[in-house]
């Protein structure tokens, strides 16, 4: 990035400058009907001009919200941008809620126009019309089964993009006079956190906090508009905006937009992004994917891997890291990149990835080992939407599997008595909208964000998230007692899908345990077991022997730790259904809610710690179109062994 | 609200409204009572004045809310009422008829086979009669004609009659299900109209012309494409590469450029390709586009299968059992592309179904085999409770 962006302190200034200095370079790619179409940057401003002009055509003005539901396109950044050049403020919602919680944010915000990718998101905005007045536009992308539709509220896309050319050409100044009326400090989008607990809070970001988190980290890593990045987050999220929006707005790199959901393993392949984002969920899913066909191999090939991925956990990481290894290994894991390592990156889609990060949630440093041994580049960084994203970034060659890293240039860092994490810099949000109250209790009056993560400084200075402050309890007998930390190390286990982990204020710590489908059904299949579905495979013994047996090495592990050792999991039960957040039982954005799900369980946390060999259980489940129905189950619930602990703690 | 004992018709001419624009003529039954044969009489006499004034045809929107028709007055209602549509109508749509009235009218339809129509709101009716002008525009002939027309089909495999005097009429836009048990002679029925069986007595009229003596790639060419109930797909190619396949009949071109790929072949290549990507992402199969076909799961397949029928643009679909062997979620995600196949692109689906509740809930029309004959045609509904069916299906008491 060598060129001057001083004095472009808004988005839409961006896109003019890259429309000018590099007009021809690819902004936007999209795969449709099997082949990927580019948009260069003249041409997404092209888009962004004609549908801002139908937009303020339409009535939109200054300080208006237009929600935006739908995948990733190129039309959901172009309508960001076109809303911001009017300085008006986009609200991306997630795509998979039902309209029920769509009701608040549209309300909360005052939403007035809304884009909608297709007939299943302009249905749910129909369902909460009623509900929302202030909404009077609803646009939609994809005129499938949307023959019939005729209320006066619709319109489709391409009809406001023929109004917009329309009114550009009767008044061509109109745009450029209200682009260049922006400024750093307006805002630039309102991000909704799905919260793990509580009504969800719109987080409010202007063009400046986002410009210069995305600049900071864009030079940290060295960036440049010759990358390119995979979008396929939830446009919702604000991760997704950052490395798909703010940080090319602000380097000029290309986006690509997959197919979609089932195809984006294979669209990634096509596109070879060198700069990635996943979040710890999706590097186990892939893990998994790997862990399985890996034992589809015949016996030598299983051989070879094994011997192969010892090496590479060897020698690996610390060859990433730029450190001094002896000779023989080198060799030893050059042979390994040309028959094992490169190939698994290319069946990842990751070979030409420089930089990958991780964030969202505490990632198993297993896990973190594992990608980083074979040579992609994964590093882990902390933030949330109330920064900005980035707050720490791991820098090349202090890449720690258990830390966060220092914080990134402009940021401020200290922790209260309690470990929680306060944080001040540019990219901090202005207000929660419309919520005095809860940014006077997320701000204090010195402008430190309270972030309510627990953790601590490592001897290198490095940041160390163990929890959230809320969450971190403690047993009877005072160990510290640290769910998610529990949780992650059984989730690296292929078997294990997702764990809770109950302790504060108790003798001994037990979980809940839900299996992973694909690895336990090939898993079983391999051993003639025989099973009708999720719920009957989660209650059979042998699948019951299978955790027993994952938990029983984390007890091992955490026996090893002298603070931990007497948080190790005495009894443990699988449960009948996955945990899912349409059950409101994960955050959309799969983080366990774990004050709901005590409520919910309730009984079978009692039957855990009153010693019962079984529990019956029944429970509410919600269909994907929003039906529900009942599920019940015999649960059994088992002991496990615990490790003697190794050390005293101190 | 008006009685009818005000003088004959006076006073109803308030309640008709001619909409030229949409060809419609509404007609404002509400609040109003029907007790003898004389008011219906009066009141249609003044409709059938005004309406022949016009010196053509419409369609007419009649509103029943608190309308009360009495069984005396019932019959020369619904005579009139018939007689009007044949004298000067294109077709009904009706709103807001109470429990009663909706009975009676649906009892006249099936005995005089026509559409009920009936709607719960003015604007689902007017989506509905806007649908029904759509279709007739498209099909530029009077729905009183048939799209496909089976007359008097028999076929016999040595001594095995298949089929016996089997016919029954298919409206254009129509999704028609043949029901039967076992044996019924269903599949006869879909490979004698797709010209791979030849009947040994009978015709089939289709678009007003004799198709009877066609082969199979002659039908197919005039725009009938069919899928198989036990999959007919090429197992060692791709899914992309099988719905190709489907595009072969239209795929014109000599050996010579095709050979070397040049410019009238690589041109014709891409055209096809770009229809062939469309139908995949109609029923979103992108996935598994370059996976050889044999290792799709069996639901993956038939989706497959569909989407050939589609890549060759069809008029008329023949389904055969599409929903075979596939779980409760499967059949809905294949019961909803059957439905977007009809809506979006107007084909008329013909499909041969086990699942009744699949029967019932998305077609138009129900034609039911046994042994060879119809004995039952008709509306979903209709073919519900009728005895011949429920005892075909059940065998005697």
């Amino acid at each position: 990035m060598s060129e001057d962006l001083s004095g472009l302190d808004t988005f839409p200034k961006l896109l003019v400058h890259h429309a000018k200095v590099r007009g021809d370079r690819p902004a936007i790619r999209e795969k449709d009907l099997g082949i990927w179409q580019t948009w260069t940057w003249t041409e997404f401003a092209d888009e962004v001009r004609a549908l801002a002009c139908g937009l303020a055509a339409q009535g939109f003005k200054r300080g208006d919200h237009l929600a935006l539901v739908g995948d990733n396109r190129p039309r959901v950044y172009a309508t960001v941008c076109a809303a911001q050049c009017l300085g008006g403020i986009p609200v991306p919602l997630y795509q998979d809620a039902v309209a029920a919680e769509m009701a608040f944010p549209i309300q909360n915000a005052e939403i007035t126009h809304a884009v909608a990718e297709d007939q299943e998101q302009v249905d749910k905005l129909l369902e909460i019309l009623p509900t929302c007045p202030t909404l009077a536009h609803i646009y939609y992308d994809d005129p499938r089964g949307m023959r019939h539709y005729a209320q006066p509220v619709l319109m489709s896309y391409d009809k406001l993009l023929a109004l917009g050319h329309e009114s550009h050409r009767r008044d061509p100044a109109f745009l450029e006079t209200e682009i260049a009326k922006g400024s750093g400090a307006d805002t630039a989008a309102m991000f909704f956190t799905s919260g793990t607990t509580g009504v969800p809070k719109g987080v409010v970001l202007t063009h400046h906090a986002l410009i210069d988190r995305a600049m900071a980290a864009a030079q940290m890593e060295g960036l440049t508009d010759r990358d390119v990045v995979l979008a396929y987050l939830p446009p919702a999220w604000i991760g997704q905006n950052i490395f798909s929006y703010a940080q090319p707005f602000v380097t000029g790199y290309c986006i690509c937009c997959p197919e979609s959901a089932a195809t984006v393993m294979t669209d990634m392949r096509e596109v070879g992004p060198t700069y990635y984002f996943a979040p710890p969920r999706v590097l186990e899913a892939l893990l998994t994917q790997v862990s399985i066909r890996i034992q589809d191999l015949w016996w030598g090939g299983r051989k070879a891997y094994d011997y192969f991925m010892g090496v590479a956990s060897r020698v690996g990481g610390p060859i990433l890291d730029g450190q001094a290894v002896p000779l023989q290994d080198r060799l030893l894991y050059t042979l390994g990149n040309i028959f094992l390592y490169g190939p698994l990156r290319n069946v990842l889609g990751m070979s030409r990835v420089r930089v990958a990060y991780t964030a969202g949630e505490a990632i198993g440093p297993d896990l973190f080992k594992f990608f980083r041994s074979i040579g992609i580049n994964l590093k882990q960084l902390y933030g949330s939407t109330e920064t900005s994203v980035f707050v720490c970034i791991q820098p090349n060659g202090q890449v720690k599997p258990d830390t966060v890293g220092p914080a990134v240039k402009g940021v401020e860092l200290k922790f209260t008595p309690q470990r929680e994490l306060l944080i001040r810099s540019p990219g901090l949000f202005k207000e929660y909208y419309k919520n005095p109250q809860a940014t006077a209790e997320a701000k204090d009056a010195d402008g430190w964000f309270h972030t309510g993560d627990a953790g601590y400084f490592d001897p290198a200075g490095h940041v160390k998230i163990i929890d959230r402050v809320k969450d971190v309890g403690q047993l009877r007998d005072g160990t510290l007692f640290a769910p998610k930390y529990l949780e992650n190390k059984l989730k690296f286990f292929p078997y294990i899908k997702e764990a809770v982990a109950f302790g504060d204020k108790r003798d001994t710590v037990c979980a809940f345990v839900n299996i992973d489908m694909d690895a336990v059904a090939n898993w079983a299949e391999k051993r003639n077991l025989a099973y009708s579905g999720y719920t009957d495979l989660a209650q059979q013994e042998p699948v019951a022997a299978l955790i027993r047996e994952c938990i029983e090495k984390v007890n091992a592990d955490l026996a090893r730790e002298p603070e931990l050792a007497n948080s190790q999991i005495h009894r443990f039960l699988v449960l009948h259904k996955e945990l899912d957040a349409d059950d409101g039982e994960l955050t959309r954005t799969r983080k366990v809610r774990r004050g709901y799900i005590a409520e919910k369980y309730a009984p079978l946390i009692d039957a855990l710690y009153g010693g019962k060999r079984e529990c019956h259980i029944e429970t509410q489940v919600r269909f994907e179109d929003g039906r529900t129905g009942m599920i019940s189950a015999d649960l059994r619930i088992l002991d496990a062994t615990v490790a003697v602990p190794l050390a005293k703690a101190a | 609200m008006q009685a009818a004992t005000a003088p004959p018709g006076q006073g109803f001419g308030k309640r008709l409204v001619f909409h030229e624009s949409m060809e419609t003529v509404e007609v404002d039954f509400s609040g109003m009572t029907f007790t003898t044969a004389a008011e219906v009489d009066a009141v249609y006499d003044e409709i059938d004045r005004r309406a022949t004034a016009t010196g053509r045809r419409w369609y007419f929107l009649v509103i029943y809310t608190d309308c009360v028709i009495t069984p005396e007055a019932w019959p020369e209602f619904a005579n009139r009422g018939k007689k009007a549509n044949i004298d000067y109508g294109l077709g009904s749509v009706r709103v807001g008829a109470s429990a009663a009235t909706r009975t009676a009218i649906r009892e006249d339809a099936s005995r005089a086979m026509f559409r009920a129509n009936l709607f719960e709101t003015r604007d689902q009716a007017l989506f509905a009669l806007a649908e029904m002008r759509k279709r007739r525009a498209f099909a530029g002939t009077e729905t009183a004609d048939a799209y496909l027309r089976v007359e008097d089909v028999h076929l016999s495999f040595g001594g095995v009659k298949a089929l016996a005097n089997v016919g029954f009429t298919i409206n254009r836009g129509e999704i028609s299900s043949i029901i039967g048990p076992n044996g019924a002679g269903k599949s006869s029925m879909l490979n004698v109209i797709s010209g791979c069986y030849r009947a040994n007595r009978g015709k089939i009229v289709f678009e007003g012309k004799d198709r009877t003596h066609l082969r199979a790639d002659e039908v197919a060419r005039l725009g009938f494409a069919r899928t198989f109930q036990n999959i007919a797909l090429f197992k060692g190619m791709s899914t992309l590469d099988n719905i190709m396949t489907g595009r072969s009949y239209m795929m014109k071109g000599n050996f010579l450029t095709d050979a070397l790929y040049l410019g009238p072949a690589r041109r014709e290549e891409i055209r096809h390709r770009e229809r062939v990507e469309q139908v995949i992402d109609f029923l979103e199969i992108q996935a598994i586009r370059k996976t050889p076909v044999g290792k799709l799961p069996y639901g993956l397949q038939k989706r497959v299968e569909l989407a050939r029928a589609l890549a060759m643009e069809p008029r008329v679909l023949l389904l055969d059992e599409p929903m075979a062997g596939m779980n409760r979620e499967e059949k809905e995600d294949m019961a909803r592309f059957v439905l977007s196949v009809n809506d979006e692109l107007g084909t008329t689906i013909i499909l041969i179904e086990h699942d009744m509740g699949v029967v019932m809930d998305i077609s138009t029309h129900v034609i039911v085999l046994d042994h060879g004959e119809k004995i039952a045609e008709g509306t979903a509904d209709e073919i519900r409770a009728d005895p011949l069916v429920i005892r075909a299906y059940l065998g005697e008491a």
